[in-house]
């Protein structure tokens, strides 16, 4: 008999119906669940129960979500993906610059739920940003490959000559495959904090990149817009 | 803005006077110091300040300057100030008084017109809240007969239980849509706007509200065509991608029997215009009059086989068009189908952000 080591999610939700179904859910698929409903507690819980990942909604009773992450990655580097309501896009910039992992926007579908929270495992599981980068030097998704050593991305074997700057932008992307990136994130990342929050320029690089890496540019299957906030790279489930 | 407003008023002011003393003075040139119409050009120049600034203060500043001027420089004896001249008080009182009667009427339209545009607001807004209740009470009703049925019901067979979760589901999904638009249509209500404008590259907002609409629907298939060139456009990017989104659902949820759907995205004479037009069976003629106003429940339970409402949608779709300074509008094609387009405004100096590599 093997002791199998599951993982443990603490869920931090006031509303008891979205608390209830997450934690049907996770457990069903094999989470070992822990949830509250307060931020001051939750904190507590971080450091006695030492999660594997949360779940943390940003519109807590007490304190601020925001609040939370900040303090959390004060001290450790356990993924944290935030729960927001809609119509607020610059609140989930807000909390994923300042640390988060990723987000969801309720209402979300449990498969969604589920492919973020196996992703923000995954990137935590080793200390290279992407093991399969580190180990291959490749990225692939699909029919797309990114070739860190060459600096090539390729479609099908075939070279999508992009510019170095092009290149650039889906290599970061690449290493993060499957969680959000900011604007801010990736101008600061790319050109230095000094490079300021005008992010027209990314905006029409990416525009170019979708040209040459998607195959219909109208209906990207690799690089995908979050509308206000940033970008995602597809990631393939293993 | 109001800052702004005060220093057109000003401007306005100052030009009028000025003209109407330029008139003046040419005239008494022309008609050999025969100065008797000054005064009647600068009653005028009153009335026509009076009309087109706001409030009072402009119009009796100028009444104030018009009757100096016309004492001072038009009546003899010439450049001085005479209090003594006969009939002088009347000019006086009948420039302060053209001035104060403009003035108000101009206040009343003002004030009549924002009535009347308060009044079409709130006829929008309860039309509004009218497809919604109904919006949101359909799929409630068919969500609670659903689950009850399976909290009553111990021995349904799985076929059915699955059935009723399907429905469930699909009717959360929809509700989840209404509550999108709702959410969009709260950031119109009260009288600030708030936009929040940033340049956005067309095709990008595009392609994800294609990505968000093939989360929920069939696979019809969708044809993009747009310029060559990269399109930086000032917009609120989350509300122009929630009406691409109802647009597309609008295709699949209304017109029937469509195979294809077209977006076709071109720029000229300073607009962005986007066109969503499908092969279905377009738009009943009795609803194109008020398809944007989002109150076709008015006829009675005329929604045919339970085909929901997407009055909410367009309406919230032309307001928050318009908001944009664009507009929207909707007719049929001419083989076939419908075609909804607005178009946004637009600067062509893009040139310069169209950086290639």
């Amino acid at each position: 008999m093997s002791i199998v080591l599951r993982d443990k999610i603490l869920i931090v939700e006031d509303d008891p119906g979205i608390g209830k179904f997450l934690k049907a859910n996770l457990t069903a698929n094999s989470y070992d669940v822990v949830i509250t409903e307060t931020a001051k507690s939750a904190l507590a819980m971080i450091s006695s129960h030492c999660p594997d990942c949360i779940l943390l909604d940003l519109g807590l009773p007490d304190l601020d979500g925001n609040q939370v992450i900040q303090n959390v990655r004060g001290w450790t580097k356990i993924p944290i993906i935030v729960i927001s309501a809609r119509s607020n896009e610059d609140d989930k910039a807000r909390a994923l610059d300042l640390g988060a992992d990723d987000y969801l926007t309720k209402p979300f579908g449990t498969v969604e739920l589920l492919a973020r929270i196996r992703a923000a495992l995954r990137h935590t599981r080793t200390n290279l940003e992407n093991d399969e980068i580190a180990m291959s030097g490749c990225y692939r998704v699909g029919k797309l490959r990114i070739d860190y050593r060459k600096h090539r991305v390729y479609l099908d074997d075939v070279d999508t000559n992009l510019t170095p700057n092009e290149f650039k932008i889906v290599a970061l992307l690449g290493k993060h495959a499957g969680q959000v990136l900011t604007y801010k994130q990736m101008l600061c990342e790319l050109w230095g904090p000094s490079v300021g929050s005008d992010n027209k320029i990314l905006r029409v690089h990416m525009a170019n990149i979708r040209r040459k890496i998607e195959p219909n540019p109208d209906e990207p299957i690799y690089i995908f817009t979050e509308v206000g906030v940033g970008y995602r790279m597809a990631e393939e489930e293993k | 803005m109001k800052y702004n407003k005060k220093l057109r008023d000003l401007v306005y002011s100052l030009l009028v006077m000025g003209l109407s003393l330029a008139i003046s003075l040419r005239m008494s040139q022309i008609f050999d110091d025969n100065n008797q119409f000054a005064a009647p050009v600068f009653i005028l120049a009153i009335a026509l300040i009076s009309r087109f600034t706001d409030g009072y203060l402009y119009g009796i500043v100028s009444s104030v300057i018009g009757v100096f001027c016309v004492n001072i420089i038009f009546t003899y004896p010439f450049w001085e100030f005479n209090l003594t001249i006969a009939g002088y008080p009347l000019t006086f009182a009948v420039m302060l008084f053209v001035s104060l009667i403009i003035s108000t009427l101009t206040s009343r339209v003002k004030m009549q017109e924002k009535l009347k545009y308060e009044a079409a607001k709130e006829k929008m807004r309860a039309n509004l809240l009218r497809s919604i209740s109904h919006d949101i009470r359909t799929p409630l009703a068919s969500i609670m007969g659903a689950s009850s049925t399976l909290l009553e019901n111990d021995g349904l067979p799985t076929a059915e239980r699955d059935d009723l979760l399907r429905e469930i589901n699909k009717d959360a999904q929809w509700l989840v849509r209404v509550t999108e638009n709702l959410l969009s249509v709260t950031k119109f209500s009260g009288d600030n706007v708030i936009l929040k404008k940033s340049d956005e590259v067309v095709e990008e907002i595009v392609s994800s509200a294609i990505v968000k609409f093939r989360k929920n629907q069939a696979s019809i298939p969708i044809t993009v065509t747009k310029p060559s060139e990269i399109l930086l456009v000032p917009m609120d990017a989350v509300l122009i991608e929630q009406v691409l989104i109802n647009l597309l659902e609008n295709v699949v949820a209304h017109g029937e029997k469509a195979t294809h759907i077209w977006v076709n995205i071109e720029c000229r004479n300073g607009q962005v215009i986007f066109r969503v037009a499908d092969d279905g069976v377009g738009i009943p003629p009795s609803r194109r009059a008020h398809i944007f106003e989002g109150c076709e429940l008015q006829q009675g339970p005329k929604t045919q086989d339970g085909k929901r409402n997407m009055g909410i949608g367009l309406s919230v779709c032309s307001s928050i068009i318009s908001a944009h300074g664009g507009d929207m509008t909707a007719e049929n094609n001419e083989y076939g189908g419908a075609t909804f387009s607005f178009w946004l405004p637009y600067e062509e100096n893009c040139n310069e952000h169209c950086i290639t590599g």
